[in-house]
């Protein structure tokens, strides 16, 4: 269909306008992080002449390295529940004939994408509000929000495969429940794993909302020491915090995709 | 799943209906007070331009992307996947970096007309555009992949000339996408609480309104109410656009 | 409508699906176009259709060439393998697709779609949208939406694949009964020898790209050209010819007059007769043992070993009585 030549080429010239306007002010913040006496307009007083690029760095990890350091704990439990939970769960929703049930429970499970992330912090602060601050409800409501990538990953894999009717041929050729498992279920399922647990850390080294609501400043998350720099802090702290987060959700998103995950919302 | 969701939602309903001090229950309260109405007007008139607006801007490179076969194709999917991932306050840090009072843009470009502009209403669509293009793209992307090629082809021997074939096939194909991505869009912007937190100072959104009362002025049912209404609405909304979308 | 086809060539990646062939379909007449899968069948229905261009050759309908014309001009009825029936649309709406895209007038459309409907007895669901309808329902909206194009010539693209056994002889049935109401010039692609004896009267065989033997059906599966021919349009006994002279043939001890000059004899399994070990004296048969018998439904299918002559396949109304047999050839035979 040559007619539509035309169209697809200026569709890639908009697409590649559209990454640009995504990607400059991304640029701009990493580069004036590194520079910040660089003229970008951006460089406040203080931090003019003669501070080393390092220096809002060294700010930065001194002042908020415990934001950090909750943040990579928080992701790492949050995320490793997400497995835990979402491994069984949506590989009983994948072997599982979509039946109405089976169909309700996925809906329930992606039910806290589908909601305003503020929303979900507040139902949380309400029902438990007498423990916020601690670090189980954290881990809490940051599996809400990576359990339905894992579910979700792990059912597509487990549909995409046939998972069932492989397992049904398997027992039919004398292959016990551990070898089942072994020469089908791990391999089939491990790209699926491994994708979805790069989503949910990320998800959950992203997410603000929930965090800013439920957390003391104690056990604030990496997202609010980002939005304390926003606030009170100088451009080039806020510049070398937002590229320090960058530094980590970008792999984990790369990673994810380069495994063959979707690009997936975060909070 | 229902002691970590379903429970503290219910509670959440409950407060929405209940009194607190006040003589009214929250929900009362949200559509009789003015400026929590104004508020919820805001932000619905915000999330519907963003949404039509990057449904329209979207949809030549969600074509394209999903549609065309070029160098660097993967890479600009890469590109779009990243702004996803950001947390609304690091947006909004982004938009006061670009067109702040001290923004990088009218710095590089010697324009003062700029400065200053992301505190604006034009700034706070710009910035919600941002994280809405991705989603709007990579929506459209997914669904317009599944077009068929074959049913245009149907189409021709049948006798349909260019103009028809858009018309009556190939825009009918697209609408689902146009949808979906709508209602992703909008109830992305409707729910959005960190970018209007950093720089929608000057107007009333129902999500940093919402913020307000519960940390604020600790009103918790107008609160309450406020993030209920929200989450209604998207569901809504994203229930409506999704329908038979498959 | 006459369809020629010149010197038709179409490469796709380096490799020639259709290498410089030219045929005809008679105006009127319901032609199969059979060939294995690969063969460049579906090429040259979407040659004919204008959805590829051919890269040398000419295409003439009524003499007129329409090489260059798009398909939309082309005024075809196409049934695709896979139907590619609108979804987002009513069963009606599609069958509308034509007449409204022709801008007929809103009482001829009407009129138009409620023939081709009745046609394929889709009256029924017509209103239902066209993704809900069933296999044999869909198939049957995809004829109607192609007839009611009113197409010069209608093409078909293995048009039952999607079916089961039994709908596909009912659907196949009623197309074939269409097509000679309507007396619409008609195409059917196929690599299923049952569609094409049930809906052709004319085949086409393709192999590789090439025209292999164009002729009646009945003629093909008697005098096939090729032994591809012979075993492409049915179960083919072919036993080597001892010698000849002029138009006899001897075959293991037995004269039989011959057409073709080929050096294999064909003998189709229901042309060979089974007799018992008494009826037949040793100069009229070949002795042969029954090696397996089976039930064909109509009758039975009778496997045989006959010594030099290698397995022969036998269709015989009974079956043999012993495991000793006669076979006896037909006094004329076929040789490719």
């Amino acid at each position: 269909m040559k007619r539509r030549r035309p169209l697809i080429i200026f569709g890639a010239v908009v697409a590649l306008l559209l990454a640009t306007f995504l990607l400059v002010p991304l640029v701009v913040v990493v580069v004036s992080a590194f520079s910040p006496s660089a003229a970008l307009g951006v460089s406040s007083e203080q931090w003019a002449a003669g501070a080393g690029a390092g220096r809002a760095f060294r700010y930065v990890l001194a002042t908020y390295g415990a934001h950090l350091r909750t943040s990579a704990l928080l992701a790492l439990l949050s995320a490793s529940a997400a497995l835990a939970l979402g491994l069984p769960a949506g590989l009983s929703l994948g072997v599982a004939p979509r039946t109405r049930t089976a169909g309700a429970l996925e809906i329930l499970l992606t039910l806290p994408l589908a909601m305003p992330g503020l929303t979900v912090a507040l139902a949380l602060l309400t029902a438990y509000g007498a423990y916020a601050g601690d670090l189980g409800l954290l881990v809490l409501g940051h599996v809400l929000y990576t359990l339905p990538f894992t579910v979700r990953t792990v059912a597509a894999a487990a549909r995409m495969s046939a998972i069932a009717s492989a397992l049904e041929a398997a027992r039919t050729l004398g292959a016990t429940r551990v070898q089942r498992a072994r020469y089908l279920l791990l391999p089939s399922l491990r790209r699926a794993a491994q994708t979805s647990l790069l989503l949910a850390l990320a998800v959950s080294f992203g997410e603000f909302n929930v965090t800013f609501l439920l957390a003391t400043p104690a056990h604030g998350t990496f997202p609010t020491a980002l939005y304390l720099t926003y606030t009170t802090n100088s451009f080039p702290v806020a510049a070398a915090a937002t590229t320090i987060f960058l530094a980590g959700l970008v792999p984990l998103l790369a990673g994810a995709l380069w495994l063959g995950g979707e690009p997936q919302q975060g909070a | 799943m229902a002691g970590g969701f379903v429970w503290p939602l219910a509670r959440l309903c409950v407060a929405a209906f209940s009194r607190g001090t006040e003589s009214h229950s929250g929900l009362y309260r949200l559509f009789a007070d003015s400026y929590a109405r104004r508020a919820l007007g805001h932000s619905l008139a915000l999330s519907l331009v963003v949404a039509l607006a990057s449904v329209a801007i979207c949809l030549p490179a969600a074509l394209s992307l999903a549609r065309g076969r070029f160098v660097g194709r993967a890479l600009l999917r890469g590109v779009f996947a990243i702004p996803l991932a950001l947390s609304g306050v690091v947006v909004g840090f982004l938009a006061v970096a670009m067109l702040g009072n001290a923004g990088a843009l009218p710095a590089l470009l010697h324009t003062e007309w700029l400065r200053g502009t992301a505190y604006g209403l034009g700034g706070l669509g710009i910035t919600y555009l941002y994280f809405e293009i991705p989603r709007a793209t990579l929506t459209m992307e997914a669904a317009l992949a599944t077009v068929e090629d074959g049913l245009l082809e149907a189409a021709r021997t049948l006798g349909a000339r260019p103009r028809q074939l858009v018309w009556l096939v190939f825009w009918p194909l697209c609408a689902p996408a146009l949808r979906a991505a709508f209602g992703v869009t909008f109830a992305a912007s409707l729910g959005s609480f960190g970018v209007a937190l950093i720089i929608a100072g000057r107007f009333p959104l129902l999500p940093v309104e919402l913020y307000r009362s519960f940390t604020g002025t600790l009103d918790e049912p107008l609160g309450a109410a406020m993030a209920l209404t929200l989450a209604l609405l998207a569901i809504a909304v994203l229930w409506v656009s999704g329908r038979r979308a498959r | 409508m006459r369809i020629d086809f010149e010197h038709l060539t179409v490469e796709v990646s380096g490799h020639r699906a259709l290498d410089d062939i030219s045929g005809a379909f008679a105006s009127g007449g319901v032609t199969a176009v059979i060939g294995p899968s690969g063969a460049g069948k579906s090429t040259l229905l979407r040659v004919l259709a204008g959805l590829i261009a051919p890269d040398a050759g000419r295409v003439r309908f009524d003499g007129a060439d329409v090489t260059s014309l798009r398909p939309e001009e082309r005024r075809l009825g196409v049934v695709f393998q896979d139907l590619r029936l609108f979804d987002f649309l009513s069963a009606r709406d599609n069958v509308a697709f034509a007449p409204r895209v022709a801008r007929v007038p809103a009482s001829l459309q009407l009129e138009r779609v409620d023939e081709a409907l009745r046609l394929v007895r889709a009256g029924a669901f017509a209103d239902r949208p066209a993704r809900v309808l069933s296999g044999g329902e869909r198939q049957r909206i995809a004829i109607a939406r192609a007839l009611a194009a009113r197409p010069r010539a209608l093409l078909l693209d293995e048009p039952f694949a999607s079916l089961d056994a039994e709908l596909r002889r009912s659907i196949r049935e009623e197309l074939r009964e269409v097509v000679r109401a309507l007396g619409v010039t008609a195409v059917v692609i196929t690599h299923d020898r049952d569609d094409a004896f049930a809906l052709a009267s004319h085949f086409v065989v393709l192999s590789a790209g090439r025209i292999e033997q164009v002729g009646a059906s009945n003629e093909l599966y008697l005098h096939p050209a090729t032994e591809y021919v012979a075993t492409l349009l049915g179960e083919a006994n072919l036993v080597a010819i001892d010698a000849r002279e002029g138009d006899r043939v001897r075959v293991s001890g037995l004269v039989r007059s011959a057409t073709g000059n080929g050096r294999r004899v064909l003998i189709r399994p229901e042309q060979l007769r089974v007799a018992g070990a008494a009826t037949v004296t040793p100069t009229d048969g070949w002795a042969a043992r029954v090696t397996d018998l089976r039930c064909s439904g109509a009758g039975w299918r009778v496997q045989l070993d006959a010594g030099s002559l290698g397995p022969l396949i036998a269709y015989v109304a009974t079956p043999p009585a012993g495991e000793n047999v006669w076979l006896v050839p037909p006094e004329e035979v076929h040789t490719v």
